[in-house]
């Protein structure tokens, strides 16, 4: 069944192939609650993600007020200016809006740890599960390291059993 | 885990070999007649060889050669780790002139790289590890595989390890209209068409009650109405499979014959989960799980079966569902496909196709070719 909208979720937002793969990875991780979270079509690079947020998911996040949009987008090198694009959105939604991804593209990512996006996805998870930093310290990951509290503190209890 | 399957001369596969790598999840794609479910039925084979049928009459048949080429050997070759050893299997048939039933060209099983026997037409030779003893030579029927029936006391330790392997294979293309609820014998052993599925569920939950924890927290997921499902005895032998819902408005008890087609499905995911978690790790091979499935459900339904056979066992699905198709990546999806019926069919990993932006819409527009 899919997820409940009515419940506390987590939608999962993708620019492209690579970083859905990331979060199909994510899901397989045994601590998440699958039925919690839902992986979107990927948009098609970050300015259709942008334009996806502010065309539909702004009203969507308005009707269900139990749903967390993640965006997964590469920074392609852009840094914070890259997120605020996507902070640009009303306040009374923004705060369940959490813009993640490698500071990079995802095949740098891939090539400094050598691991298929999946297998980025199953250990961010397993980190966020343990409550370590492990690959999120990653010097193409470490840049989250904000939005990431802040999504972990909002999500975690939901999203991981025992969480 | 399947680490290789090569086939030759068989149907659509000539020459083919799959390599799934250790990935813990496949997905195979591809256009119809691209060779998807003959990949089950190759496993389907070393299956029916693992539970026991050594006639290759009724394995093979003589229209099974590729494009009729009956001049030519068909080649079976299987090789999996089990623990920490690795099984390899090897058959080849031939149909010589005149013969109307196919037999037994070359057998042999390989652990670890030494043969544990070898065979060359009718004469198997078995391996013995002490020197003083020479290697042990017989005959059998030429139309019959020698690995069901061989007796070594010296490996009948890994032989059972692999022929029970072979056995345990689950591979499902299940129609729903032949899934009744009646069971008579537990059994460990599902048919394709999972007509013995509430066989299955009774003889996983006799041998592992603990199972029904597992089944029922899937159920009720999928199916929030449900109460409890229990098996009623009809007779001396035989027990029917009971299902209870209930809301606030009161509940009532169905036999699980008259659960649709989709809800039949959600039974059959959860038995392989509960069997997989209590009785495995299983090897599982499901023709198009998300068939009979709503668009709400197919996500969800693949990725209860790719977490569960994340964490032990292995399983290949095939789709033409873009739900399905999502959950799964470049590393793990492999396409099929051929150019004509005269043809074989070809296997490549998505991932080393030319990237793709849109997967789907390629699929649609039937522009995803292996040999591109």
């Amino acid at each position: 069944m899919a997820v409940n909208k009515y419940k506390d979720h987590v939608w999962v937002l993708s620019e492209d192939s690579k970083t859905r793969e990331i979060a199909n990875g994510f899901v397989l991780h045994p601590s998440i609650n699958e039925r919690c979270i839902d992986i979107r079509p990927f948009s098609g690079g970050w300015p259709k993600v942008l334009k996806d947020l502010k065309k539909g998911h702004l009203c969507d996040l308005r009707n269900y007020q139990h749903r967390h949009l993640v965006v997964l987008v590469d920074f392609d090198s852009f840094g914070e200016s890259r997120r605020d694009l996507f902070k640009d959105i009303p306040k009374d939604v923004s705060e369940r809006v959490y813009v993640i991804g490698p500071s990079v593209e995802v095949e740098d990512l891939q090539k400094d740890i050598q691991l298929t996006p999946e297998k980025i996805g199953i250990q961010l998870a397993e980190a966020c599960a343990n409550g370590d930093p492990g690959l999120w310290k990653n010097q193409f990951l470490k840049h989250n390291e904000k939005e990431l509290e802040r999504l972990i503190a909002s999500v975690k209890p939901f999203l991981f059993s025992g969480g | 885990m399947l680490q290789r399957l090569y086939t030759h001369n068989f149907r659509c596969l000539e020459n083919f070999e799959f390599k799934p790598s250790g990935n813990s999840s496949v997905l195979l794609i591809g256009k119809n007649g691209s060779g998807k479910s003959t990949v089950g039925k190759v496993l389907r084979i070393f299956q029916a060889i693992g539970r026991g049928v050594n006639r290759v009459g009724q394995l093979v048949k003589q229209e099974d050669f590729s494009l009729g080429r009956s001049d030519v050997p068909m080649r079976f070759e299987l090789e999996v780790q089990l623990g920490t050893h690795v099984f390899s299997y090897m058959l080849a048939l031939e149909l010589p002139e005149r013969f109307r039933e196919l037999r037994v060209l070359e057998e042999k099983l390989v652990i670890d790289g030494e043969v544990l026997f070898s065979r060359a037409q009718a004469l198997v030779t078995l391996r013995r590890d002490i020197s003083d003893r020479p290697q042990a030579q017989f005959n059998i029927d030429w139309h019959m595989v020698a690995l069901p029936v061989i007796q070594d006391p010296e490996a009948a330790d890994a032989l059972g390890v692999f022929r029970d392997w072979l056995a345990g294979m689950v591979l499902l293309a299940p129609i729903p209209a032949l899934m009744h609820g009646d069971a008579k014998v537990g059994t460990r052993e599902p048919v394709d068409n999972a007509d013995n599925w509430a066989d299955w569920l009774s003889g996983l939950l006799d041998r592992y009650p603990s199972a029904y924890a597992v089944l029922s927290e899937h159920l009720k997921h999928v199916m929030p109405d449900l109460g409890d499902f229990r098996f009623e005895r009809t007779g001396k032998e035989s027990k029917s499979l009971l299902v209870r819902f209930k809301s606030d408005k009161g509940q009532c008890e169905l036999p699980a014959e008259v659960l649709s087609d989709g809800e039949k499905c959600f039974f059959l995911c959860a038995v392989v989960l509960a069997a997989n978690q209590c009785d495995g790790p299983l090897f599982t091979f499901w023709d198009e799980p998300d068939n009979y499935l709503s668009l709400n459900e197919v996500s969800q339904f693949v990725i209860a079966l790719r977490r569960c056979f994340y964490q032990g066992g292995q399983i290949l699905m095939t789709s033409h569902n873009p739900e399905a198709i999502r959950r799964f990546s470049d590393d793990n999806t492999w396409v099929l496909g051929r150019r004509s019926h005269m043809e074989p069919s070809i296997i490549r990993l998505l991932g080393d196709l030319a990237p793709t932006s849109d997967l789907i819409q390629r699929l649609i527009d039937g522009d995803l070719d292996p040999w591109r």
